[in-house]
């Protein structure tokens, strides 16, 4: 029980209530430690809000129930979301160092150059936010993310904002940079959920309930044999949720 | 350069539909002076309206940094606390309904006739449009970039000075230009309350004297000062918020 427990690095159990109704019914949450868990619905379901609610944000309704965190750093998330939220006075490689500005740290930009380089923004370092496209933006977020060095990574619909051909080269490019981190992931986007979680996660009639993936890994590719087979799966559980909410 | 000849041409222009007006509709002097008789005013009467004009240049820029400093804390306090915004938005809307000819004579009453009242004048009549755009500035920042910061774990001053103030500028700034247009008419109203000095108090000397060219050319020094304080501050606003695009229209 007690290892079952130290693999958790997330546990979240209760209910979510807004506006007098309840959103989510005794659900309960467990990510291990270095996977990604996606947790799939549709709007207004309380996907976001639990994510807020696991980053100890300020929350639209109550919480009753418990948030555990098996606390790794003294700052334990970073975040990012369907808006890049770049600060727009700030040069890029600035908004990268942006939580090291925040704390009054010093400055790592050996190590801001290094990771724009992994999302291939190096030369553009010195240019403003307003100057770069939407995919560019997006990674220059996903740079800011990686260069606060956290555990866990919470992304709140990071793609959906994003054309196909630049969401599925940021998709890629996440999946190789986030790996090893604890990443829990909100999305409309069945195919995304399936092609990078380990876990995935279903908000259906108020409750939280598990798609099991094969062995637990994600289906990499749409080419990938039983690919469809989950994905008619998981659409036939959103329509199914859909029709009975 | 580009501004500098627009000014002239603009100018240049007003001059001429007054000249126009002159002539056609046949005003005589004491009424409406033709610009050549002003113009020979503004010379003849070169000291006295220089040394005059440097009074309420000084008033208006010192009740322009003041009102801006007292403007800005305001904000701020509003911003940061509750019960600040509960005791003084109401006061500060108060300020705005008390007619500011009203406030003038009190004003002298208690500061004298020296530059203070002309000072506090200035300082009331920017005081509302800086305060106001400035906090609605600091009011609208995206709750996402505040979660943000928040998970990155940035203590409230930092956020307030490298994150909500930044983000105010643009608004702030539309306060500061209307707040420049406003400067020189509290100087003005001040010195016309009570005062021995100063451009205001020149145009009622004027006045009194029927001397309406002097009156047009002490007129024309105000505007003049208006026009370049609205430049320097709509020069320094758009140099701090470069990168807001909605700050320039093509």
């Amino acid at each position: 029980m007690s290892f079952m427990k130290n693999k958790h690095v997330i546990s979240v159990e209760g209910s979510l209530i807004i506006e007098d109704k309840n959103l989510l019914n005794n659900f309960s949450l467990r990510v291990n430690k270095g996977t990604w868990t996606t947790i799939l619905g549709q709007s207004g379901v309380g996907k976001s809000t639990l994510l807020k609610l696991i980053a100890g944000l300020k929350i639209p309704g109550k919480f009753n129930g418990n948030v555990n965190i098996n606390n790794i750093n003294k700052r334990t998330f970073s975040w990012m979301s369907q808006d890049d939220l770049l600060l727009p006075w700030m040069n890029i490689i600035r908004n990268v160092c942006l939580g090291q500005i925040l704390r009054n740290e010093k400055l790592d930009y050996r190590k801001a150059e290094k990771l724009l380089q992994k999302v291939k923004l190096k030369n553009l370092s010195t240019q403003l936010p307003e100057t770069l496209s939407e995919g560019m933006r997006q990674r220059v977020a996903l740079a800011r993310t990686l260069m606060e060095e956290t555990e866990i990574v919470l992304m709140d619909e990071p793609f959906s904002s994003l054309d196909y051909v630049t969401r599925s080269y940021i998709q890629s490019l996440s999946r190789e940079l986030l790996k090893n981190k604890t990443v829990i992931m909100v999305t409309h986007d069945p195919t995304e959920a399936l092609i990078l979680s380990n876990n995935l996660l279903l908000i259906e009639n108020k409750r939280l309930t598990e798609l099991k993936l094969p062995n637990s890994e994600p289906i990499r590719s749409i080419n990938q044999n039983n690919f469809s087979k989950y994905y008619e799966k998981t659409i036939k559980k959103l329509q199914q949720a859909h029709i009975e909410s | 350069m580009k501004k500098i000849f627009k000014f002239i041409i603009y100018s240049s222009v007003l001059v001429v539909i007054w000249w126009a007006i002159k002539l056609f509709s046949g005003t005589p002097d004491f009424i409406l002076p033709s610009p050549d008789i002003v113009i020979k005013s503004m010379i003849d009467n070169y000291y006295l309206l220089f040394s005059n004009a440097l009074i309420t240049l000084y008033e208006i820029i010192v009740g322009f940094i003041l009102g801006t400093l007292l403007g800005l804390i305001t904000g701020i306090q509003l911003i940061i606390s509750k019960n600040s915004r509960k005791l003084l938005l109401p006061f500060i809307l108060l300020s705005q309904a008390i007619p500011i000819f009203a406030l003038a004579p009190i004003l002298t009453l208690w500061l004298g006739y020296g530059i203070w009242s002309k000072v506090i004048m200035t300082m009331i009549i920017i005081y509302f449009p800086i305060t106001i755009s400035f906090y609605e500035g600091l009011k609208r920042i995206d709750p996402m970039v505040v979660n943000l910061i928040s998970i990155m774990g940035a203590g409230k001053l930092s956020f307030l000075f490298k994150v909500r103030i930044p983000f105010a500028l643009p608004q702030l700034s539309s306060g500061l230009k209307l707040a420049a247009a406003f400067a020189p008419i509290g100087a003005v109203i001040g010195e016309w309350v009570g005062s021995s000095k100063g451009l205001g108090y020149l145009m009622l000397y004027a006045s009194g004297r029927v001397q309406i060219d002097l009156m047009f050319a002490s007129i024309i020094v105000l505007a003049i000062f208006t026009v370049i304080l609205y430049n320097i501050v709509s020069f320094i606003t758009n140099q701090l918020t470069k990168w807001d695009p909605k700050s320039y229209i093509n």
